[in-house]
């Protein structure tokens, strides 16, 4: 009798990945009935085993292994567990008894073997564990590893077993030193030391101590190389803590050497203090503080250094480039141009009658009629703020020259003739009443734009650009004296958000700029209360939109192409998936026009905002059925004009070299591959908003609009980032410029969000609301500002605190 | 060789044994401007330069039938008024500077056009001249900002030949024409083209007693001549602003007055009259606008509005002020009229018809009077009784060249044709006059009994002019 027993019932162990099933066939030859009755069933007359081996024995379903007699031709059958539950190894044979089996091929049937007849019986575990040591014995690790840890989670007691796995620690402390992996090699002596502290390998004569002792130093060398110290000192830390240093004797050995380092710099950061050389001693400082923060003296040095010369470290994901605090699209201009150059008026926040500005020279007033500014100048004390009503009122009317290259049309509108009285008095007459004059006035309070002889602006702001260089922005405060509040804003370029915020949490920087918005909201739920690092949001959101280069593209002139790109975008996805990481947060929300929402219905931000104009929902269907239409469109205008007919080939999508923007216009790219929309990503160079070069069919951008009634034309405007050719968004914003009171001023705004919402002048994405994260050594950083260093001259730095 | 006026080059090859062609082509070069420019080609072997509104050099290559010009282009902008000359390896030039005055002189090495070995300059007309009346001697101010000391040697030698000083820095037009007496026989002298850089000379200065200042406001563009007012420089600018400039500095005495103004309004002031005995300006625009204004202390010295009024009719002069009544041309229905202003309340006092002449020269205050010329042939006279001098106005040999030289009840002027001629005081004739047969760029002063003259780059010491019979 022949039995032919399959082996494809052999599982794999769960979350493997799966593979082919081999057949494996087994032949059991030869047997003779060596039980005359009694059995269920009889076992097959002879048998002849092939086994083909495939799965690891630990990927098996479990067997114990019965090797038969000679007179059985020392078969070997693989039979399901032998009693379960009470088993333990090693088992001996009893020949008196009648062993009733079930083939692992075939469990269906029961088959009784008598005792006599059966040579050896080993047990799963046994078998798991010779493989172990064969493997162990081969070098093959990891392979053995998987055995050792099966068997401690199901068979700890199992007889050779901890022996086995002290030399498997052993052993792979020895691999994984040799291999350089000296943590791993570490945490495999540990735990062998946690096992058996004395154990010592057969005919080695170092101690586990000693030789834990080595590989600490080793690592703890390799950590000072790198300069990695505070990995070195959490290390010791710990080690020590765990084991104290009487067998370990290099963890006071490098303490000692990490202080001893410590205390040089700090010698050399006082040295270099007492000659002035204050950015040098700093930087020696804060060496200082990496090696080792409780150095003595150390604080002190620190705060003596602090006070006389304040330099604060900013961490930037979007370099300055140049300084304009005007620049609706560029946020790194932004932040800095309030530092190099003075403003004539400054926003100060959002409120219920539009902004709120200060005029940073006196005060601002309106006549009763409205028709005439009154601008009211301090007696001036601060040399570098000396301005006269004359400067002030040839300023003004500059603005509103059409010959001045700094010419603002609305300003020009409004504005009839100024006049200097007594000096330090300007009185405006303006043509009509307007709401909010001093809105337009968001400009520099010179116009000259002057470089220095290393190309470095120079402007009237407190600070100046001292240097520039790939990844370095430096200002330094120029009114500077040692013992002021802020001699210096470096600010350091970082191209990925992970190292930006590494370097806030080493200390290398004291703020980080506009984090990732999933990683600024982790931030701040992980934080424990005494957390030296704070986020906190900007006031003001930005609205981020693609902007169409219709001159470039003859599709994007198309306004159900425009459409068919706007329905095609998963909006609500992108914003909560990819940017939030799947947070809501307050004031963060898709938009279906040009200017903030703000956070809901009664924010004054959100007063240029038609609610009622829903953003376009994701219908990829209605998407591609617009860019055929579009198609169609454009091949008939191009067919009357005799033009040949356009071809749409892969759109290209410009974006600013930071990760939000990145991960956004990744993400759109791909939705509109689904519409068989190919898009190219253009990563424009850090710092660069704008498509200089013209080379990209769409843009994206991300405006800040502070004071729509003015920021409006500002964005959609002949000049503006996103400028409309729209005749009735042009409309729309003369009829904005001619507003008199807040109700027509909301009445326009509406329309005009609603002619470019119909025009699909913009494609609209969302608005995100942008964070900063601070070490809590910078002070009165001021709360949600509305840009970084809008209350710089507030500043102060106390010592960071000590590990 | 043929070099036409538009700048083209033509180079032929003359061949008299050739009978059927004769001349050849050898090289051309196509034309260079659009408007004629008289120029002065000059060649050498193959090298040919040109001067016309700058210097050019070109080899000639027959050979490949070329004309290819040399880079060193120089002088661009100047104009050059007489023939090259060569001298070995040394060209000699001889050209206007751009917006300067008189003409340079200089010799160049012919492979290095740029660097002179030498330049003079010759015909610059005077800038001024301060009498040291005590010594009979003075000092004369050159417009190309060289300070000359006519001493007594000077005078009895008649030449003069170095300057005791030169204030002019490379890239200043050296137009130093219009000059500006002021306090301490100080005097400013400004480029008409440009009142943003002007000559101080200070007589009485131990050191450097010309220098070259620059306003340190800045842009300045002049609306009209500037005034002395406060011992410093009243200076009206298009811009509307009248800047008070320290002449010796340049800075602003006191902040300027500024009266309304439109976006991109362009002001064009009146020359003003300071009044109050000093202590006031009176100035008008062409919008009718007429000002006082003085200096305020407070909250920081600045010239402040006093008063405005607004005229019936615009003001086309200078304004000149004689005891209470400030003078001035203004438009009247076509015709030029002389306004009389009270200054204490900025209203016409007066007006007399100027016989529908076109003003060229005043009102200007002089003594007791002002005097105004039209058509430069008549010339009118006024007290500060807001009366005319003379019955009727009196017929002028010409043009005067600056302010007369009052002596003996005559007013003394001088005319750029050579004359120069004196008017009674009383009577308005004009009974005695002497032609120095030069052309005149200034005078005359006061020599002793004599009186000097300026030519281009001369002096005349003449008698007094005498009565023709």
């Amino acid at each position: 009798m022949m039995i032919v027993l399959l082996t494809d019932r052999t599982t794999r162990p769960a979350g493997r990945a799966s593979r082919t099933v081999i057949l494996a066939i087994a032949l059991l030859v030869g047997w003779a009935p060596v039980v005359p009755g009694g059995q269920d069933k009889e076992p097959p007359e002879s048998s002849v085993t092939v086994v083909e081996r495939e799965l690891s024995l630990l990927e098996q379903d479990p067997f114990d292994l019965i090797t038969l007699d000679a007179a059985n031709d020392n078969a070997q059958l693989k039979v399901l567990p032998l009693m379960d539950g009470t088993r333990k190894a090693p088992l001996r044979v009893d020949l008196g008894k009648q062993y009733t089996v079930r083939l692992v091929e075939d469990d269906t049937e029961q088959y009784t073997i008598n005792g006599r007849n059966i040579v050896r019986i080993e047990l799963y575990e046994e078998q798991l564990l010779k493989e172990a040591q064969r493997l162990m014995k081969a070098q093959e690790l990891d392979e053995a590893f998987d055995y050792f840890f099966a068997l401690q989670s199901n068979y700890p007691d199992l007889p050779g077993l901890d022996q086995a796995f002290n030399e498997y620690l052993y052993r792979d402390a020895g691999n994984m030193a040799k291999s350089g992996r000296l943590a791993e090699a570490l945490s495999s002596l540990e735990e062998l030391l946690s096992r058996d502290a004395g154990y010592r390998y057969p005919g080695t004569t170092r101690s586990l101590w000693e030789l834990m002792d080595a590989i600490l130093s080793q690592i703890v060398d390799k950590y000072v190389d790198q300069g990695a110290f505070g990995s070195a000192r959490r290390l010791l830390a710990r080690v020590d803590k765990d084991y104290g240093d009487d067998e370990l004797k290099s963890v006071a050995r490098w303490i000692n050497q990490l202080i001893s380092m410590a205390i040089d710099k700090r010698e050399e950061a006082r040295e270099l203090m007492n000659e002035e050389r204050f950015r040098e001693a700093i930087a020696a400082a804060k060496d200082m503080v990496r090696i080792w923060p409780n150095v003595e003296g150390g604080r002190e040095l620190e705060q003596e250094l602090s006070q006389l010369y304040p330099l604060v470290a900013v961490g930037v994901l979007q370099p300055a480039l140049s300084h304009d605090a005007q620049r609706l699209d560029n946020w790194g201009a932004r932040r800095t141009g309030r530092l190099v150059f003075r403003d004539l008026v400054e926003f100060l926040g959002a409120g219920p009658e539009g902004g709120q500005y200060e005029f940073p020279l006196g005060i601002i007033e309106r006549s009763d009629d409205r028709r005439q500014m009154i601008f009211r100048l301090n007696r001036m004390t601060d040399p570098s703020l000396r301005i006269t009503g004359y400067d002030l009122a040839r300023r003004l009317l500059e603005l509103a020259d059409t010959r001045s290259p700094d010419y603002l049309s609305a300003w020009s509108s409004l504005v009839t003739g100024a006049r200097v009285q007594d000096v330090l008095e300007v009185h405006v007459d303006l043509r009509r009443a307007h709401v909010l004059p001093e809105a337009l006035l968001r400009i520099p309070l010179n116009p000259a734009r002057k470089v220095n002889e290393n190309g470095l602006p120079e402007g009237d702001g407190a600070f100046a650009v001292d240097e520039r260089s790939e990844n370095l922005v430096r200002f330094s405060a120029k009114e500077f004296t040692a013992g002021g509040r802020l001699a210096e804003i470096v600010e350091r370029t970082f191209l990925d958000s992970q190292q930006a915020l590494g370097a806030l949490r080493r200390g290398d920087v004291d703020i980080l700029d506009r984090l990732f918005p999933a990683d600024a909201l982790r931030l701040e739920e992980n934080q424990t209360p005494d957390d030296p690092i704070q986020v906190d949001s900007y006031a003001l959101p930005t609205v981020h939109m693609l902007v169409p280069n219709v001159a470039k593209n003859p599709f994007l002139a198309n306004r159900d192409f425009r459409r068919a790109l706007a329905f095609g975008i998963d909006r609500e996805n992108i914003l909560n998936q990819e940017l939030l990481g799947g947070r809501e947060v307050y004031g963060c929300r898709v938009v279906s026009g040009p200017f903030p929402a703000g956070g809901g219905e009664a924010d004054p931000l959100g007063y240029a905002y038609d609610a009622q104009i829903r953003p376009r929902p994701y219908r990829p269907r209605l998407a591609k059925l617009l860019t055929i239409v579009a198609q169609a469109h454009v091949a008939e205008a191009a067919d009357r004009t005799g033009d040949p007919e356009p071809e749409l080939g892969p759109l290209t999508l410009g974006h600013p070299a930071h990760e939000a923007a990145r991960v956004a216009c990744q993400a759109i790219a791909l939705q509109w591959k689904i519409l068989g929309l190919e898009c190219n990503l253009v990563e424009f160079p850090p710092g660069v908003t704008r498509d200089v070069d013209g080379q990209c069919d769409l843009v994206y951008a991300e405006i800040a609009i502070w004071e729509p009634v003015v920021d409006a034309r500002r964005l959609l405007g002949a000049q503006g980032p996103a400028a409309s050719e729209s005749s009735y968004v042009q409309q729309a914003l003369r009829w904005l410029d001619a507003t008199q009171s807040w109700g027509e001023v909301r009445e326009r705004l509406l329309q005009l969000h609603g002619s470019v919402h119909n025009d699909v002048s913009i494609i609209p994405l969302w608005q995100l609301v942008d964070f900063f994260a601070y070490h809590d050594r910078i002070r009165n950083i001021g709360e949600h500002p509305v840009w970084l260093y809008q209350h710089v001259d507030q500043w102060r730095l106390s010592v960071a605190t000590a590990e | 060789l043929l070099v036409t006026d538009r700048g083209e080059i033509r180079v032929f090859d003359v061949d008299i044994a050739d009978a059927d062609q004769p001349v050849k082509d050898a090289a051309a070069m196509s034309k260079m401007y659009d408007q004629p420019v008289i120029g002065y080609p000059l060649t050498d072997a193959s090298s040919l330069w040109v001067a016309d509104n700058r210097l050019t050099n070109y080899k000639i290559q027959v050979t490949t039938a070329q004309i290819n010009r040399e880079p060193a282009i120089t002088h661009v902008g100047d104009t050059f008024v007489a023939p090259l000359q060569l001298f070995q390896d040394v060209l000699v030039h001889v050209r206007r500077v751009q917006r300067s005055a008189g003409v340079t002189v200089a010799g160049v090495q012919i492979d290095n056009l740029r660097k002179p070995l030498w330049e003079t300059r010759i015909g610059v007309p005077l800038g001024e001249v301060v009498l040291d009346s005590e010594k009979n001697e003075f000092l004369a101010v050159t417009a190309a900002a060289e300070l000359f000391d006519v001493n007594r040697q000077a005078l009895e030698e008649g030449i003069v030949n170095e300057p005791q000083a030169n204030a002019a820095i490379g890239g200043i037009p050296l137009a130093f024409t219009d000059a500006l007496p002021l306090a301490d026989r100080r005097v400013a002298v400004f480029n008409p083209d440009d009142y943003s850089t002007w000559l101080h000379l200070d007589p009485a200065g131990e050191t450097r007693r010309l220098r070259l200042v620059k306003s340190a406001v800045k842009p300045v563009q002049a609306s009209c001549r500037p005034v002395a007012f406060q011992n410093g420089v009243l200076l009206p600018c298009v811009d509307g602003r009248v800047l008070l400039l320290d002449p010796a500095k340049g800075e602003q005495q006191t902040l300027p007055f500024q009266p309304r103004l439109q976006p991109g309004e362009e002001v064009v002031w009146r020359r003003p009259a300071v009044i109050g005995g000093g202590g006031d300006f009176v100035i008008a625009d062409d919008q009718r606008r007429v000002y006082r204004v003085g200096i305020k202390p407070q909250p920081q010295p600045f010239l402040g509005e006093l008063q405005q009024k607004q005229l019936d009719l615009s003001i086309t002069s200078d304004l000149a002020t004689v005891g209470d009544t400030i003078y001035g041309v203004a438009q009247d229905g076509g015709k030029n009229v002389l306004l009389a202003l009270d200054p204490a309340k900025l209203e016409p006092a007066g007006q007399w018809d100027l016989e529908g002449g076109r003003i060229t020269w005043g009102p200007r205050c002089v003594g007791d009077m002002v005097l105004v010329v039209i058509n430069a042939r008549r010339m009118y006279g006024f007290d500060a009784g807001r009366e005319p001098l003379w019955s009727e106005a009196v017929d002028i040999p010409g043009q005067p060249l600056s302010d007369p030289l009052i002596r003996n009840g005559e007013f003394i002027f001088a005319s750029a044709d050579g004359t120069v001629w004196s008017v009674s005081e009383e009577s308005g004739e004009v009974a005695k006059r002497l032609s120095v047969g030069e052309p005149l760029v200034t005078g005359p002063a006061a020599i002793g009994k004599q009186l000097m003259v300026g030519g281009e780059g001369t002096l005349y010491i003449i008698p007094p002019p005498a009565d023709p019979s």
